[in-house]
């Protein structure tokens, strides 16, 4: 039982996040921002991000810290997950292909812009929707 | 140290020796003036010291800084300078084939926005890694997976939370930690972190993307 518990474990955590992050979001991320001499801090979060909520996660442990903590869970890993869809679409380079099949060379900011606008309004009708 | 040929009869010096001087252009530099020079963007090696450090004080450009904080050159253009300064020389360029110069001024680093940004970042990716981790679980259905086994191994219904749960949050805790080979600031091997890695990987493709960006629109400074 020890042994599936642990290689599970294991399996996971290489298959998950390689996944996360063979689309390299968080050196986008430190390259943005220029902070790229401190990645390292960046790993230690996510190594800390995916033990803690994964206790959570498993122990279904109640945190009680209200909705100070809801709000930064929700604006953060809504900022992640925003941007690893991107980052998947881009890495199968579905937009480079449309734009040359459509012969697109202007305005690639502004189509960026609406992406973003028609993802986040899909977003609030998926959660909103009267039932 | 100079070494003088014997056959250096018109004894004109260092200057109308065939000599030749290796370059090699650094892919990204940065700059905290506007006047560019060759030793800025190039390391320059030739037999010769002192007309090594000519070279690299030659001005290469000045920066336009209203326009651009960055500039593209290419080495044809770095060759180009140093040849109409020293037509006797040999260049052989052992670098990048362009190079990218980044004008950072000489204001001070703000620390305090470093720090905010960082903490920013870091929100991300604990939440982030965390909300991954935990779609992860809900998705496949771990708990359900674990009340099987539970029921294969056991022969019967798990009560409360069990071993399994236990050993799979370690296994999933050591393989991360193996998997970004460090804890803290410790490293568990020499080798760099996969972030590091992929750190490395991206500059470079935003450096390549900028090149072409420069040379499809012309702003590359070049020799025509």
């Amino acid at each position: 039982m020890i042994l599936i518990g642990i290689s599970a474990g294991f399996l996971v955590a290489g298959g998950l996040f390689t996944v996360l992050f063979t689309v390299g979001l968080i050196p986008r991320f430190a390259g943005k921002t220029r902070t790229g001499s401190h990645v390292k801090i960046y790993e230690t979060a996510v190594i800390l991000g995916s033990i803690f909520w994964n206790l959570v996660s498993i122990y279904d442990i109640s945190l009680s810290l209200g909705w100070l903590l809801l709000g930064l869970y929700g604006f953060f890993s809504g900022i992640f997950v925003g941007c690893l869809a991107l980052a998947i679409a881009e890495m199968l380079n579905g937009l480079p292909i449309f734009a040359r099949r459509i012969n697109f060379r202007r305005g690639l900011g502004i189509a960026i812009l609406f992406l973003a606008i028609g993802k986040g309004i899909g977003n609030l009708i998926y959660f909103y929707k009267p039932h | 140290m100079k070494v003088r040929n014997s056959y250096d009869k018109e004894g004109v010096g260092d200057k109308m020796k065939k000599e030749t001087v290796y370059l090699k252009l650094e892919q990204d530099v940065k700059v905290p003036i506007y006047q560019v020079t060759v030793g800025d963007v190039a390391s320059v090696t030739c037999c010769d010291n002192v007309l090594a450090a000519k070279i690299k004080v030659l001005h290469l450009f000045t920066m336009n800084v209203e326009k651009s904080k960055r500039q593209i050159i290419s080495v044809s253009k770095v060759i180009d300078m140093i040849i109409q300064e020293y037509p006797e020389l040999e260049l052989q360029s052992i670098g990048e084939m362009d190079c990218i110069v980044e004008y950072i001024g000489d204001k001070k680093h703000n620390k305090l926005w470093d720090m905010v940004k960082i903490i920013f970042v870091s929100c991300i990716a604990f939440f982030g890694a965390g909300f991954g981790i935990m779609t992860f679980n809900e998705d496949v259905s771990v708990k359900d997976v674990f009340g099987s086994l539970y029921q294969y191994v056991y022969g019967r219904e798990q009560d409360g939370l069990g071993v399994l749960e236990l050993t799979y949050s370690l296994g999933l805790a050591v393989g991360i930690v193996l998997f970004y080979n460090h804890i803290g600031g410790r490293r568990i091997t020499k080798d760099p972190t996969p972030l590091e890695v992929q750190m490395r990987v991206y500059e470079q493709e935003v450096n390549n993307a900028l090149i072409e960006t420069a040379n499809r629109k012309g702003e590359l400074i070049d020799v025509d």
